[in-house]
């Protein structure tokens, strides 16, 4: 009957329409889905390079975050479903990977910071003090680098990794590991707040063990 | 009367060319002449007027024994040939030694006549070469009549080729006209009868015989008239060139025809004489012998000639010889005296000028001399009648002794004993019976002015009457007499009278009887005497022609007017010209009434009666039906009969009255009225209005109690006439129940009417509807449209008729109308119980008046093609909405279900123009639709009901609102949009293969590699702790 002939004329032109322009558009829609497949790629490094971060540094994405990478994915995943992936939606994903990629970084950098702030203080610290001053700037560097993501490969979150083992390594061999009085004791010669009163006789003496009086200086404070 | 001598004697005595009868019969019935004009030239005054007997004393004597050319003129028939003869006789008896008297007759009329006779004289048997002109006369053989008229009219052509004078036509016009005289045809044309070659013909043939008087051998301008078609004719027949341009000439040119006829005129003279075979040289020759012989003798020559007309053609020749005195170097010939008759047509038209001082002297008789004198009338009557009766052996003894007056014979009376008699000079008297004096009188008055001549007197009087006795007396008077209207009955009723008492057969001739005979009257008078008139006319006088005897109306007077059984002697008075005796007293409205009831009297008696605007009886008549239907149409008050005006106005020719035998077409009228008494006075009242009455009043001797006759005759015909008007063919007038039912039909075709049933109209529509009405061809179907402008043209007609029908005429009428509202609402019930309907085999009659047989006939038309105009919208109809059906389910649609349609149209030609597919987006016709949403739901309704109705009435009220036009927007749209449709899907499969074309595969597996990617990632990110 003619009112079903009319509406699934109405449908089929819409179709047309979609499809002429998906048509019209096929070099544009390569580029699209190259942008796309681009897309998806990076996504896949950065749940790689979490995937990476957790494994070899023990990261914990947070909650938001995780959502986010799944939202992330559920979206590109639909992008699929009309058969080409809109330049529209990709656009969109590519803001909301940025967003995830950002909100990774910031994680990131919070952890880092976390795990190597320290570290770092206390063997830059006692860097002097080591028996091997380059392992010691090995892992300091080690450390250091594993600042920036490098999503193309997982070699910075190893040698993080590896830096902040060493680093812990080297505290054990100084005998810091445990010790936290003269962590404690090195903490605040880090931060510029020892004072005289924080040598305490387990710091004077693992000062005298290991021979250290030499690398302190002792300053008027404010 | 003495009958059986008369049967015998009565062709020897009447004739009408006097030299014809015998001498003996030619005295006995002379009448003096007595008004004879003597004149010294033509035009002259008469210097006198002399008796016959005066005359002949005077100069044909001739007393003093001189030269003399005398000329007898006078019209033909007046009696010159008569008078001539009488002094040739009287010549005669007047013995003279030394006078040879030679009496020329018209028979003898010719040159060689007229020699043979002169020297057959025996006083100039011994004239010198005597032989010689006898050889001459003798050698004319006798040519046949046709070889002679050949001779003639060849001989004509002959004289034009030789004549030299160019004075009247130039050569080259002489030569065309030879040319066209040449032609068969034209020759054909001039050698008929009565024409100039005919009439040249008969003064030169001398075995002619018959009236030839007054016939003029010339030639006249209307031989030459020619016609176009005669010239087309000549073109057509390939005449000489010479000849149609000649005739060409002649075409409508009447100067030049008289100039061609005035130049042959000159020819005719010579040409007869060649054809006479004698040169006029030789007649002079002859004469001047005869008279030298004569004188010779001592003797002188008195010439009689009858006529000269004969002489055509050597009338020169003969002037010369009559007019050469016998002075001078002539003195060796005789005296001649010449006395010579001649017509006078011929003296005007061709007597040579110059002769006419050689005349001596002109006697003329006057066609007024005969006939003043009612005396000399009768005694001219009687005398023949009185010759008639009397054996041949009388009147020769009495001529033989001299002939004289006093010893005049008259015969016994064995019929009209008793009758009027003529008393002569010598006292003897003739019996005028079958005639009376009154009778002559009136019969001579009634003879038209030109033939009032004894010849006529004799010819249509009384040798007519005489026969007309002879055959019988009860046939007596039984002959023709032409004009007796003009002697009508006085008083009109005593002919009513005589219808009444006298027999059928006999009326005629009793109602001429007393009319002419008598004093138009029935009138019974008495003389001192005792003896008995009726009329005037003796009562023994009706026995004597076995008339029936009626008797007379008494009448206190005297007898006024009474037939003197003698007339007075004639005595010896002054002769002087009188003029001729007055008309007959009746006015021409009597004469006219006269003639009128004469005509209705024959009708009835079996003749016919016609209707004519021409001949006068005829109008007469006419005009008395005409008055007759005037009168019916202004006495009867239709109005109050039950008849509409229009009805009434509708008979156009109003002629309500036809008569039995009439001749014009009997079927126009409305009643035939018989041919009987009742009718004839009434139709004589009729004509006495319009002939006595002058049509204008009833004021005349007898108006009213015509009047009366009319009123009486008028109730009787009413109701029948009022009948006719009424019905036809036993069925009452309907033609406005037609016109109810046109107007009806049509408001419903038109779409006027809005309802839906028959019912529902009301008699209002008839007037306030528009009477034009213009359909939109898609409204309906061709046959509904098309009876729809036949309807159209006679809309108007229509609605005047009901109209006009129905109004009531109050005074003189007026723009105003006034319906008869209960009338009309009757009939329009009527018509609308009868749904608009009436009868086939009713309407099969034809109504006699034509105007309402016209409106039956609309209505008719309309009627026949209901049914099938109904059938042809059905048809239509269920096409429509199969289409539709094919299309959509519109049953049970509501205007909602519409107006929802067309919203989703209009998506559609939004998504194809955005699609940028090429269809037409008619949003004027989805307007359309969409504002008469609401119409489509009603139409599409009433269409799927009207398609089950049978009736054609039904059928038409159903789609008299056009249903199937808005039905028709809905579908067009639609079928424009299914084929939209169409076309949009054949587009878009196109492109859909092309779009694929150019997507190059299907979409299923382009992103395979990106799915398990994901997929992947998203199994590691549900694996993540947080």
């Amino acid at each position: 009957m003619l009112l079903e002939d009319l509406r699934k004329a109405i449908e089929d032109m819409e179709e047309i329409q979609s499809l002429e322009q998906d048509s019209q558009d096929s070099q544009r829609q390569d580029r699209v889905d190259n942008l796309y497949g681009q897309e998806v790629n990076d996504n896949n490094k950065l749940v790689c390079n979490i995937e990476n971060t957790r494994k070899f540094v023990k990261f914990i994405p947070s909650l938001a975050l995780k959502e986010r990478l799944r939202k992330l994915l559920k979206d590109s995943k639909d992008c699929m479903d009309t058969g080409l992936v809109p330049e529209s939606r990709l656009k969109a994903l590519q803001i909301t990977t940025k967003k995830v990629r950002e909100d990774f970084e910031r994680e990131w950098n919070i952890f880092y910071k976390d795990v190597s702030e320290k570290r770092l203080h206390k063997i830059s610290a006692i860097k002097e003090i080591t028996s091997d001053k380059n392992k010691t700037g090995y892992a300091i560097n080690k450390i250091r680098n594993g600042l920036i993501i490098n999503y193309e490969n997982d070699n910075r979150i190893r040698q993080l990794a590896e830096g902040l083992s060493e680093a812990d390594d080297i505290l054990k061999e100084l005998g810091l590991d445990k010790e936290n009085e003269i962590m404690t004791f090195l903490d605040k010669v880090s931060e510029g707040q020892a004072t005289i009163l924080d040598i305490t006789d387990s710091v004077e003496k693992w000062i005298g063990e290991n021979n250290l009086g030499g690398k302190f200086l002792i300053r008027f404070g404010s | 009367m003495d009958s059986k001598i008369a049967k015998r004697r009565i062709g020897d005595v009447i004739r009408v060319d006097t030299i014809t009868s015998s001498q003996t019969d030619f005295m006995a019935t002379h009448v003096e002449l007595k008004n004879i004009q003597l004149a010294r030239t033509y035009e002259g005054k008469a210097e006198c007027v002399l008796t016959e007997e005066e005359a002949f004393h005077r100069y044909v004597l001739n007393p003093d024994n001189v030269h003399q050319l005398i000329l007898v003129t006078g019209l033909s028939g007046t009696g010159k040939s008569h008078l001539i003869r009488w002094f040739s006789t009287r010549l005669q008896r007047e013995y003279q030694e030394n006078e040879v008297v030679l009496f020329i007759r018209r028979s003898d009329n010719s040159l060689k006549g007229t020699i043979k006779q002169l020297l057959a004289l025996e006083e100039v048997a011994q004239i010198p070469d005597k032989e010689v002109y006898e050889r001459l006369v003798r050698a004319t053989t006798v040519i046949d009549n046709k070889k002679l008229k050949d001779m003639i009219y060849q001989n004509f052509i002959v004289e034009i080729m030789n004549d030299e004078n160019d004075e009247i036509l130039t050569h080259h016009k002489k030569k065309r006209l030879v040319a066209l005289l040449r032609n068969d045809s034209f020759q054909e044309r001039l050698l008929e009868d009565d024409k100039a070659i005919d009439r040249i013909y008969q003064k030169v043939a001398q075995s002619r015989t018959g009236d030839t008087r007054d016939v003029v051998a010339l030639f006249k301008a209307e031989d030459f008239y020619i016609d176009a078609e005669f010239c087309e004719n000549m073109i057509r027949d390939e005449a000489d060139r010479n000849a149609r341009v000649m005739a060409q000439s002649l075409v409508g040119d009447e100067e030049y025809a008289e100039q061609i006829a005035k130049y042959m005129n000159t020819l005719v003279n010579n040409v007869i004489q060649t054809c006479a075979g004698l040169e006029p040289g030789d007649f002079e020759q002859v004469f001047l012998e005869i008279r030298k012989e004569l004188k010779r003798q001592g003797k002188s020559l008195t010439l009689l000639i009858e006529d000269i007309t004969a002489f055509t053609g050597v009338n020169v020749a003969l002037l010369n010889v009559l007019s050469l005195e016998n002075t001078g170097m002539y003195g060796d010939i005789c005296r001649l005296s010449s006395i010579v008759g001649t017509t006078t047509a011929y003296f005007e038209d061709v007597f040579p000028a110059n002769y006419r001082e050689r005349v001596s002297c002109y006697m003329r008789i006057s066609e007024e001399a005969f006939g003043a004198d009612k005396d000399s009338l009768c005694e001219f009557v009687g005398k023949y009648l009185n010759a008639m009766s009397l054996q041949t052996s009388v009147l020769e003894n009495w001529l033989d002794k001299g002939g004289y007056q006093d010893d005049y014979p008259v015969h016994m009376d064995v019929e009209g004993q008793d009758w009027d008699r003529m008393t002569l000079k010598n006292g003897k008297q003739v019996n005028l019976f079958p005639f009376t004096r009154t009778a002559i009188i009136k019969l001579f008055s009634l003879l038209p002015e030109r033939q009032q001549t004894p010849r006529y007197l004799l010819r249509d009087i009384v040798e007519r009457g005489v026969r007309n006795y002879l055959a019988g007396p009860e046939l007596f008077p039984g002959f023709t007499i032409e004009r007796s209207e003009n002697y009508p009955w006085n008083p009109v009723e005593h002919r009513g009278r005589l219808l009444q008492f006298a027999k059928d057969s006999e009326f005629d001739r009793m109602d001429i009887f007393i009319r002419i005979w008598g004093n138009g009257n029935l009138f019974s008078d008495m003389d001192p005497s005792g003896k008995r008139y009726l009329g005037g006319i003796p009562e023994h006088a009706f026995d004597d022609f076995r008339m029936t005897k009626i008797s007379g109306i008494e009448r206190r007077d005297s007898l006024p007017e009474t037939i003197k059984s003698e007339t007075k002697p004639l005595e010896p008075k002054q002769i002087s010209i009188e003029p001729r005796p007055p008309k007959p007293e009746a006015s021409p409205a009597q004469i006219a009434f006269q003639l009128g009831i004469q005509t209705i009297y024959r009708w009835v008696q079996g003749g016919t009666l016609n209707f004519d605007s021409t001949k006068r009886d005829a109008k007469m008549m006419q005009q008395s039906r005409d008055e007759m239907n005037r009168y019916i149409y202004n006495a009867i008050n239709w109005q109050i009969e039950g008849i509409s005006i229009d009805n009434i106005s509708k008979y156009t020719s109003k002629e309500f009255i036809g008569f039995e035998r009439q001749n014009k077409k009997m079927d126009k009228s409305l009643i035939l009225l018989e041919a009987n008494s009742e009718t004839q006075s009434v139709l004589e009242a009729f004509l006495a209005f319009v002939t006595l009455g002058e049509g204008k009043t009833w004021d005349f001797e007898g108006g009213p109690w015509r009047q009366y006759q009319i009123q009486l005759w008028f109730e009787k015909v009413k109701p029948r006439i009022i009948e006719k008007v009424r019905t036809f063919n036993g069925y009452i007038v309907d033609y406005q129940e037609c016109a109810i039912a046109a107007e009806m039909l049509r408001e419903i075709l038109a779409g006027q009417y809005k309802g839906s049933t028959v019912e529902g109209m009301t008699e209002k529509l008839l007037w306030e509807t528009q009477a034009q009405t213009v359909l939109d061809t898609s409204s309906h179907c061709k046959e509904w449209i098309s009876l729809m402008n036949s309807v159209n043209d006679t809309a108007q007609t229509i609605k005047n008729t009901i109209l006009d029908y129905y109004n009531i005429v109050q005074g003189t009428g007026g723009r105003n109308k006034y319906i008869d509202r209960a009338h009309l609402n009757g009939d329009f019930k009527k018509m609308q119980k009868q749904r608009l309907c009436i009868r086939e085999e009713i309407l099969s009659e034809k109504d006699p008046f034509k105007l309402r047989q016209d409106i039956r006939n609309i209505f008719r038309d309309i009627q026949g093609k209901l049914q099938k105009v109904s059938e042809a919208e059905v048809e239509r109809a269920k096409s429509k909405v199969e289409k539709l059906a094919e299309l959509v389910d519109y049953k049970s649609w509501s205007d909602s279900d519409i107006l929802d349609l067309v919203e989703e149209i209009k998506e559609f030609y939004d998504g194809a123009n955005s699609a940028k597919i090429n269809i037409k987006y008619e949003i004027g016709m989805m307007k359309e639709v969409k504002k008469d949403a609401g119409s489509i739901a009603h139409a599409l309704k009433n269409v799927d009901n009207g398609i089950l109705l049978k009736d054609p009435l039904d059928v038409l009220m159903a789609f008299s609102q056009a249903p199937l036009a808005k039905i028709d927007k809905l579908l067009l749209l639609l079928e424009k949009v299914h084929k939209d449709i169409k076309f949009v899907q054949g587009d878009i499969e196109k492109r859909r293969e092309k779009a694929i074309q150019n997507l190059g595969g299907t979409r299923d597996d382009r992103y395979d590699a990106q799915k398990a990617i994901i997929l992947k990632n998203m199994e590691t990110v549900e694996g993540w702790e947080v």
